[in-house]
């Protein structure tokens, strides 16, 4: 079965969930002053995004109309707890970094939005492939900011120290607004005004 | 001038340099008369050109220029225990704030530049109150680097993704210090940034300014300040540290005069600021715990220290950012005053409470402006149907 | 498609079912793990303040993983060398079997009224010549600073009077300023500083507004602040003041030559 390549590649670049639908918006402000928990969460949104979509694409003949949000809702919320449960577990000093920003991606707009949007319509393959689009365009967005974030406010990339001792030597420092959340403002707002000077794209 | 003619048909519409016709007309405009005049424009709301405006508040900077410039070099001296003669005070200054105006002016103009150059817009004057405005807002001992990166988020974030000139929602000299403020708060606060000193300090001589000592008041906090050397006519006159163009009322006087004068700064929004400052010192003199603490300030004290008088005059009337109606002129200088004070009174994290008021109106000044007209309206209708 | 009632009630139930069963499931199989791996977070913190593992004394956020091989080395240290005992606010040691002294939360502890509260105290104990000696007294330092509440572990000689060691865990304050506190260089300048004066009574660590003088007499109790964080730092100087007081009454009997707590 042929899938329409478009389905993944829109919503990385001119369908971006942040960037062109702008959601998402908090956890990006809030877990990505570095790269790795923006790696991390970019990973947890991908798994849940798809996995949601799979799930709920498989149940869509069978959803009663009148409950559909709650059956929807109760998928997501189990795959969130078990990302959670599993961060814990396995990566524990992320997990307490992020804290409540991996059990709020129950309330990313994008995990429900895909679901009703897309998989409640389409055949399973279809709506992995859009998830792992969505979720992927969303975790795209955060490396970006979380790599200039840590570069620029900690002179770091991943832990590792990246800019010499010599440049703080002589005289330069790290810019603390970008360890503040509205650097990721800035940062995203750049981003949105390169990608849309480009595109030429316009809200109407 | 026929040379002239011919160099410049290549760069006009449909020539070989079409793309870089921005400088030639920047050129022109700087040495020529002009062929056409603005007309209309995003905040020229009567005949005057946007220039003739833009140069009326530089020659209006100039006596607070002039004497922060002195007041850097009297400082640098002073805080070394040197006496220095006036003419050795100015040029210790001038070796200070001129590159710190080259920097300004050089990193601003090639955004403006820049920016004209993609868009295929003029170049315009805009750049050139921002940058007389910049270094006389910040610490005569900013890191070089760090004013360009200033500089650049000013023009870049506060002006030009907003469409460039007029079309600001804040005002960008003040994003430019707010971006210092939170990126390398060291270099813009405390009490070790005010003065330019030769490494060893007098043990007589106060590094701090009056506002961060206002924080915490041994003792009344008037005799507190005048023990350590700030009686009200220090204040007044600037021989003090602080910001380069802040610390004199009497320099920021003379060119408040000026823009009332010809009317490029509104009077409204100068005296309403005043007003709202006076206001707020009240209720917190009202509610001081005791003598000894910031909220006992009087109101002609917050007057005179750091930045109140610079910004209500320099900053608060920027035209593009300000409210534009005249009942609106009220209510958005009278709030920049009372903030103002509020931030000072009871925010110990931050004793200047000027930079962050201005621009926090300057988000209200479209709805406050949206709101005048909107009760206008519904007076005329109510008049017309009664 | 489907819309009988009953159907929609049956679909629930599965759905419902079929959810608890798969979270229960992974509740059951992750549980250890994640106990074991927020206590070793806990004990690490300890840990550094006492002296040991001080390559892991970065600010909370940047510091390694907690995988398998950490996990097992703080586990092991702890065990190996450090005592936990649990004090009343009079410095009596109280028995409570239940109550685990390296998971007690400062900020929980402060709201109750002082006679309900519980100190718990860490002792480091190292083998000296055959002998199981306490080399550190490690006890929880919390308070406010200028936005946030700072969370943190101060280790005293066994002396109780020279400081072995503080550490900063958690805190909230303006990154470049007040979050400075967690920093290496501001954290090694406790080491060595005495908190008694000279006729024994508690003084504490300032952290002074610039530079410490050496000449001066205080030296000993001071360190140098932090430019431009001048309330973050003298939160810190309340909090060191603040809960080195609550210990003071256990510490005063200690010195005096009391065990204080029992053998292990």
């Amino acid at each position: 079965m042929a899938v329409d390549k478009k389905i993944f590649l829109s919503p990385i670049n001119e369908n971006n969930p942040i960037t062109t639908q702008v959601l998402g918006i908090c956890s990006a402000l809030a877990v990505t002053s570095q790269l790795k928990p923006s790696i991390v969460m970019g990973l947890a949104v991908i798994a849940v995004v798809a996995l949601s979509n799979l799930i709920t694409s498989f149940m869509r003949e069978y959803i009663p109309q009148k409950v559909r949000i709650i059956v929807e809702m109760t998928v997501v919320a189990s795959l969130v707890i078990l990302v959670d449960q599993i961060l814990k577990a396995y990566a524990y000093q992320m997990s307490k970094q992020l804290s409540v920003f991996v059990g709020l991606i129950i309330t990313n707009c994008i995990v429900l939005g895909r679901i009703e949007a897309f998989s409640m319509g389409n055949r399973p393959v279809p709506s992995l492939v859009d998830g792992l689009g969505n979720g992927l365009g969303y975790a795209l967005i955060l490396f970006i900011v979380g790599f200039f974030r840590e570069l620029f406010g900690f002179g770091k990339i991943l832990g590792y120290q990246v800019l010499p001792e010599s440049l703080y030597a002589a005289g330069y420092e790290n810019n603390g607004l970008m360890v503040l959340a509205p650097g990721a403002f800035i940062i995203l707002a750049l981003i949105i005004w390169l990608q849309r000077t480009i595109s030429g794209y316009r809200e109407e | 001038m026929k040379a002239h003619g011919t160099i410049r048909s290549a760069f006009e519409k449909g020539g070989r340099f079409e793309r870089l016709w921005p400088l030639v007309d920047a050129a022109e405009t700087f040495f020529f008369r002009l062929p056409v005049r603005t007309a209309g424009g995003t905040h020229v709301r009567d005949a005057y050109d946007l220039k003739r405006m833009m140069m009326i508040v530089v020659l209006a900077l100039f006596p607070s220029m002039a004497f922060g410039t002195y007041n850097v070099g009297y400082q640098f001296y002073a805080s070394a225990g040197i006496t220095a003669g006036h003419l050795e005070c100015l040029l210790k200054g001038l070796w200070v704030v001129v590159p710190l105006y080259a920097v300004t002016f050089a990193v601003g103009g090639f955004w403006e530049v820049l920016f004209a150059l993609v868009r295929g817009e003029e170049i315009n004057e805009g750049f050139f109150v921002t940058g007389a405005l910049i270094p006389l807002i910040m610490p005569p001992t900013i890191p070089l680097w760090q004013l360009a990166l200033a500089v650049s988020f000013g023009v870049v974030l506060g002006k030009e993704l907003f469409g460039g000139t007029g079309m600001n929602i804040f005002n960008p000299a003040l994003v430019s210090r707010a971006f210092l403020f939170f990126a390398y708060p060291k270099s813009i606060s405390g009490a070790g940034v005010w003065t330019l000193t030769g490494g060893t300090v007098v043990d007589a001589y106060t590094m701090a300014t009056p506002l961060h000592l206002g924080i915490e008041p041994k003792g009344e906090i008037i005799a507190h300040l005048s023990a350590s050397g700030f009686d009200f006519w220090r204040m007044f006159t600037g021989l003090e540290p602080g910001s380069i163009g802040e610390t004199s009322v009497i320099a920021i006087l003379i060119g408040a005069i000026l823009l009332v004068a010809t009317g490029v700064g509104s009077w409204r929004i100068i005296v309403s600021v005043f007003a709202g400052g006076a206001a707020m010192a009240l209720v917190c003199n009202a509610f001081a715990p005791s003598p000894a603490n910031v909220m006992a300030l009087p109101a002609h004290y917050h007057f005179v220290m750091g930045g109140f008088a610079f910004g209500a005059v320099f900053m608060a009337t920027d035209p593009v950012s300000a409210a534009g109606t005249n009942a609106g002129k009220y209510v958005y200088g009278f709030l920049i005053g009372v903030l103002t004070v509020l931030v000072r009174a009871l925010n110990p994290a931050y004793p200047e409470g000027m930079m962050l008021a201005i621009l926090f109106m300057n988000l209200f000044a479209p709805l406050i402006d949206f709101v005048v007209v909107r009760l206008n309206m519904r007076r005329r209708r109510l008049r017309a149907a009664g | 498609m489907r819309q009988g009632n009953a159907y929609t009630l049956i679909f629930l139930t599965a759905v419902a079912l079929a959810a608890s069963l798969v979270l229960a499931m992974s509740s059951q199989l992750l549980k250890e793990r994640q106990v074991l791996l927020q206590q070793a977070d806990m004990k690490r913190n300890i840990l550094i303040a006492a002296g040991f593992m001080e390559c892991y004394a970065d600010a909370d956020e940047h510091r390694r993983e907690m995988d398998a091989g950490v996990c097992t080395d703080v586990h092991l240290y702890y065990e190996q060398h450090m005592r936990a005992i649990l004090l009343d606010h009079r410095g009596a040691a109280v028995n409570e079997p239940d109550t685990r002294p390296e998971l007690i939360d400062p900020a929980r502890e402060a709201e109750k009224p002082v006679e309900k509260r519980r100190f718990p105290v860490f002792l480091r104990v190292d083998t000296i010549k055959g002998k199981d000696t306490v080399t550190a007294y490690c006890i929880p330092i919390y308070g406010k600073g200028l936005w946030s509440s700072l969370y943190g572990y101060l280790a005293l000689e066994p002396d109780l009077n020279t400081v072995k060691g503080l550490t900063f865990y958690r805190q909230g304050e303006t990154p470049g300023l007040g979050a400075e506190i967690q920093s290496r260089w501001f954290q090694e300048e406790f080491k060595g500083k005495k908190i008694l004066d000279a006729k024994g009574n508690l003084v504490s660590i300032t952290v002074l507004k610039g530079k410490v003088e050496l000449a001066s007499p205080l030296a000993a109790h001071q360190v140098d602040g932090i430019s431009g964080a001048t309330l973050t730092t003298k939160g810190v100087t309340e909090l060191l003041m603040n809960s080195l007081s609550m210990y003071e009454p256990y510490f005063t009997m200690i010195r005096r030559g009391g065990s204080g707590h029992g053998r292990r």
